[in-house]
């Protein structure tokens, strides 16, 4: 019999970046000084044109940044040194487009070699395409828009007949009192979208916005106000990449979703970062009565991540669905996972993930369930399953469980392991060889997010985690 | 009590500051040496011999081991020699008394293929007394050892430290169960170093009225074909607090082996607080590791079929309260203690 440590390992190749790994010079853009002062915050909020109030709000924003600590229980982020990012870069255009023609060719050409014109033109009712920190691209079908469905950059809806319900949403789920990076986030905050839909009004097919960050020693972050109103649907898709550079680039960005009574958003993203990215991003969903928001989540780029969508069950019956895949690989250590509260009686919450871990990555499953005294009747059910593919990675995972009240149903399960030798020896059984056995269980596993996904998306993730088997581990 | 708190309890792995589930943080306090009875078969060899907190790490940590240092204690040193086995328990009562802080430091050494068993009961009812025992326990070769801990003491602070370190092939077995303490520490880090040792637990709790349980298991798998279970129980009722800390934390080379945690927890009424976090830390591939928790209520299904024998919902509730600490209490192996631990629940 052979030794195991001798035996030749199934060899699962790191993702395929190099369709995300291209740049452009930045050229006549626009950059403020590295580091974070009173003074660059003033000459963003000065750039933006921003209302008094959202100026009074970056500035208080900055003064809780200076004085919050930073985390002690993640992943190390001591590489990351405010002094050498740089907040704010305008690219080379003045103004947003509703034509991909207008756009500045390096920028267009950069988003057509990442499929975003055609994405819109065969699969989407709007896109919103963001170039480091501007958006530069906002357009949204007629049919949609004559539904009274609001799909525009939220900059510029600061100084529309929309300005006093962001007032009323902006960072109110997520305060910049929440952790240092959000309210980094509200002090130098740019780009983003804001997306209104009214009651009853069901968008059939998907609304995306994509971030593009080129520029090196850059930060991105970007503020995403989505409030779908009573009874109304939403799928609303997020993508992200960089190139990659030898210089630390940062994303804070923060997502505030708004569901109301009886309305259900999707919120799926498919995040590749580059290797040298610390992505520090913030998402969080206040649901309302009969609302349900789902989560469809897969992480594969980034240096370091810290990564958990919140789910804030605010109203009787009200539902959360997460369902993620991590991948990290060499140099990558992902902290990605979820919290839910359970605020209102017979509320429900669902929490599916996968994650895999190879070449020296660190992927770590962290989540909290907190259940109050206010939640009676609720239940709640955590998975989490983790795979190996060697012994010089590591995979942790980290559940936390608050419950509150007698009247509720928790229920929590965590695996961690290898590829189980008789699912492969079964499989085997049926005519498939070790290698393909093997390349499809892999596949399998991380394929929970991919079938929740519209099929272009989920071409697109299998083409991410793009398996090549050789050898056996027997 | 002192002024100064003292950190314990801590998780390998922390997590969410705000959740407050990273550690225990408790006032220090001065104690003394514990009047306890020691019943210690022949087989068994028992001496005192000063404390020294380097020897092995616990589960409640550094800091509570400077309580010991700074105490000056003995420590009660039990051995029992290879190829020996005692079929009778070493049974170690206690009873808080006079507001004092009871203090009794264990040593246990279990030579090679030897084996042995050792029942603790903590009982009393001073209010303003409190314990502090701490277990460790090295397991040479092949030994096995079995550890029952009964904490029953209306008192305020108990704290309860267990460790051991094991070679290979060697078993330890540990069975608590929490019935009374306005505040209970507890918990138990074992160090799997030789292949194919094993760590076993089962634990009970009952907590009411506002009494609090903080407890942190860690095992850590450093040999080949180690296996871990830990199956907890309990019950809360009234104003209680518990925090469950299970950890299995596969090192590097730990080939094959197997660890696993459950924790079932019956809730009784609206007032009870909840905590639970089992962690699984893994840095080999070739393991196995699963943890599972249900939490609140009983299933549907069971509830269905009790109602349909005749129980009603509170009679049913009570019966599988019942349950979770007999199923530790029937296994421990002296009849007293089992008519004291019947007696406390009837108080």
């Amino acid at each position: 019999m052979k030794e195991k440590e001798t035996e030749e390992k199934t060899y699962v190749e790191d993702i395929d970046r190099s369709i995300y790994d291209f740049r452009y010079d930045e050229k006549d853009s626009y950059r403020v000084d590295e580091g974070l002062t009173e003074e660059i915050v003033r000459q963003i909020s000065e750039e933006k044109n921003d209302p008094q109030w959202m100026r009074d709000f970056r500035l208080e924003s900055l003064k809780i940044f200076n004085k919050t600590e930073m985390v002690d229980w993640g992943p190390d982020i001591s590489g990351l040194d405010m002094d050498n990012i740089v907040t704010y870069v305008r690219p080379n255009t003045d103004r947003m487009h509703a034509n991909w023609d207008e756009v500045p060719t390096d920028i267009k050409d950069t988003f057509e070699r990442l499929g975003i014109p055609q994405a819109e033109r065969e699969s989407l009712a709007g896109v919103g395409a963001q170039y480091d920190s501007e958006l530069v691209y906002h357009n949204v079908k007629d049919e949609v828009a004559s539904q009274g469905v609001i799909y525009t950059d939220l900059e510029s809806a600061l100084h529309t007949e929309h300005a006093d319900r962001i007032r009323e949403h902006f960072m109110k789920l997520v305060p910049p009192t929440d952790h240092k990076f959000a309210a980094l986030h509200g002090a130098v905050w740019s780009g983003g979208s804001f997306v209104y839909v009214p009651s009853g009004v069901s968008v059939e097919i998907p609304l995306q916005s994509y971030f593009r960050l080129n520029a090196p020693g850059a930060g991105q972050f970007e503020h995403t106000l989505i409030i779908v109103d009573e009874g109304a649907y939403l799928h609303f898709i997020e993508g992200c990449s960089a190139p990659k550079y030898n210089v630390a680039n940062l994303h804070a960005g923060c997502v505030e979703l708004f569901v109301g009574e009886g309305a259900t958003l999707r919120y799926s993203t498919i995040e590749n970062w580059s290797k040298n990215m610390y992505n520090l991003n913030t998402k969080r969903a206040r649901v309302e009565k009969n609302g349900k928001v789902e989560w469809i989540s897969g992480s594969f780029g980034s240096h370091i991540s810290y990564l958990y969508p919140m789910s804030v069950l605010a109203g009787e019956n009200a539902r959360a669905e997460f369902t993620s895949v991590t991948f990290a690989g060499e140099g990558q250590n992902l902290d990605t996972g979820t919290k839910v509260l359970h605020n209102a009686p017979n509320t429900s919450s669902y929490v599916n993930t996968r994650s895999i871990s190879k070449s020296g990555g660190i992927s770590t499953f962290r989540s909290s369930v907190v259940v109050s005294n206010k939640a009676k009747g609720s239940k709640s059910s955590v998975s989490c399953q983790s795979l190996m593919l060697d012994d010089i990675s590591r995979s942790d995972t980290i559940p936390a469980m608050d419950i509150r009240t007698s009247d509720a149903d928790i229920g929590h399960e965590a695996r961690i392991g290898r590829i189980s030798d008789d699912v492969v020896f079964y499989l085997m059984s049926r005519g498939m060889s070790e290698e393909d056995a093997r390349a499809l269980i892999v596949t399998g596993f991380a394929d929970t997010v991919g079938k929740e996904l519209p099929l272009e998306y989920a071409v697109e993730m299998n083409n991410l985690i793009r398996l090549e088997m050789k050898g056996s581990i027997g | 009590m002192k002024d100064n708190n003292i950190t314990i309890n801590q998780i390998p792995a922390r997590t969410y500051r705000w959740l407050s589930m990273n550690m225990a943080s408790v006032k220090s306090f001065d104690g003394v040496l514990a009047d306890a009875s020691f019943d210690v078969p022949i087989q068994w060899s028992l001496k005192d011999r000063s404390y020294s907190a380097g020897l092995m790490a616990t589960a409640l940590g550094s800091e509570f081991d400077d309580i010991f240092t700074s105490s000056n204690l003995n420590e009660k040193y039990l051995s029992i020699s290879k190829q020996t086995s005692s079929s009778q328990p070493i049974k170690l009562t206690c009873y808080a008394a006079d507001s004092k802080y009871a203090m009794i430091p264990v040593y246990v050494d279990v030579e090679k293929n030897a084996s042995g068993t050792m029942i603790i009961f903590l009982g009393g009812n001073d209010s303003s007394a409190g314990m502090a025992v701490q277990v460790r326990i090295n397991l040479e070769e092949a030994s096995d050892f079995r550890l029952v801990c009964v904490a029953g003491a209306s008192v305020d602070n108990v704290f309860l430290d267990v460790g051991t370190r094991q070679q290979a092939n060697s078993s330890f077995k540990l069975e608590q169960l929490f019935l009374k303490g306005s505040h209970i520490y507890t918990g138990c880090r074992s160090d799997l170093i030789g292949d194919g040792s094993s760590f076993d637990t089962k634990i009970a709790y009952e907590v009411s009225g506002d009494d609090r349980l903080d407890m942190n298991y860690i095992v850590n798998h450093f040999g080949k074909r180690t296996l871990s279970d830990m199956i907890v129980s309990g019950v809360l009722r009234d104003n209680a607090y518990k925090l469950f800390r299970g950890t299995i934390d596969f090192k590097r080379g730990a080939k094959d082996a197997i660890g696993n945690e459950q924790e079932d927890v019956l809730l009784l009424d609206d007032g009870v607080e909840n905590k639970t976090i089992p962690l699984i830390l893994c840095q080999e591939e070739d393991v196995e590791g699963n943890h599972g928790a249900t939490i609140g209520r009983l299933s549907e299904e069971l509830m269905f079929y009790m109602m349909s024998r005749g129980m009603n919902t509170e009679e049913i509730y009570e019966m599988m309260a019942d349950a979770r600490i007999d199923s530790v209490c029937r296994n421990i192996p002296d009849a007293g203690i089992i008519e004291e631990i019947a007696g406390l629940r009837k108080s």
